[in-house]
């Protein structure tokens, strides 16, 4: 989940969308169906899904590059939206709540998904 | 436009005392190790659920108070365009269960008046601290003419049922309202589909 090796993105996508359904990394809830996110290539630091138990690391962000676009949050199966920090929405599993899986606009409407924090089920 | 990916949207609400267990209700489960993320420090907003009923997708908007109702800050903006309100006290905090009469009163007060209503006796494993009989939550609920059961969040009891129940009660209420609105006049039926659309 947190590993910082790169991983290839190509076999995730199916004309530029999610090929798989997108589910939680953690307890497997079901995010995103196939084909409902557009692949980006963008560089955004999100903050880390763990914080360590001392406070110093706290705000510790981790650089991402490869998201799920997805229009609205209505699209995704289940999602949690955070509350707005620093003119950000931040999503989580709705579920477990793990996270920040991505983030969003504070309209609700432009939403990114971490390629790398989310499982990507891909049936060969 | 993207195609939509469901045939209605139902805006629903949590409320109730603090302590009673409303987050926990839409949580699936704790783990030690995830309790002091970055995302429990800024707190959810809202959460997206899909469910299926009768063949129709239905994305539920649910939100929690988190906290409001300590300050008594739960006002009609909260409430605008709620559809349905899951109103939860404690079996086994009797203080939580009086107040379902308060609540009670400011849903009346402040939410849209044929929003669907449901009562849940929450924490239903802590049989031995038991304050509140089933047969309480039982008659205040048909005093007021509101469905109820009983949950835990925690053994999961109820929770998928008390979603599916009351959504598809606001199912019921719009599919018979559009039905009504086709045969008789358009514009109703375009206002009660503005209605559906309407988000945050």
């Amino acid at each position: 989940m947190e590993n910082t090796e790169e991983f290839d993105v190509k076999p995730l996508i199916s004309d530029g969308q999610n090929k798989g359904s997108v589910r939680c990394a953690l307890c497997n809830s079901l995010i995103l169906n196939p084909g409902m996110g557009e692949y980006r290539s963008e560089e955004t630091a999100l903050p880390n899904m763990r914080k360590r138990k001392d406070a110093e690391c706290e705000e510790e962000e981790e650089p991402l590059s490869d998201f799920w676009f997805v229009r609205n949050v209505y699209t995704f199966e289940n999602v949690g939206i955070s509350k707005a920090k620093e003119g950000k929405k931040y999503l989580t599993c709705a579920d477990c709540e793990i996270g920040p899986i991505g983030w969003c606009t504070l309209a609700n409407d432009d939403c990114y998904v971490a390629i790398k924090r989310v499982k990507n089920i891909v049936s060969s | 436009m993207a195609k939509k990916s469901y045939d209605f949207l139902f805006k629903l609400l949590i409320i109730g005392d603090s302590g009673v267990g409303k987050t926990s209700i839409l949580f699936r489960f704790s783990d030690d190790a995830f309790n002091t993320t970055f995302i429990s420090t800024i707190g959810i907003d809202f959460k997206i659920k899909t469910i299926e009923l009768r063949g129709k997708k239905i994305k539920l908007q649910i939100w929690d108070t988190a906290g409001q109702e300590r300050f008594h800050t739960i006002t009609t903006s909260y409430y605008r365009g709620a559809m349905g309100i899951l109103l939860v006290y404690d079996i086994s905090d009797m203080k939580s269960f009086e107040n379902v009469m308060k609540w009670t009163r400011n849903i009346n007060e402040h939410a849209n008046e044929d929003v669907e209503r449901m009562i849940l006796g929450n924490k239903c494993d802590k049989e031995s601290e038991r304050m509140v009989t089933k047969e309480m939550g039982e008659q205040i609920a048909r005093e007021h003419g509101i469905r109820f059961m009983e949950t835990s969040a925690k053994t999961n009891i109820n929770i998928e049922k008390a979603f599916t129940d009351l959504a598809s009660a606001i199912l019921d209420k719009t599919v018979g309202r559009e039905a009504m609105d086709t045969s008789t006049r358009i514009d109703i039926n375009r206002k009660t589909e503005e209605r559906l659309n309407r988000c945050c």
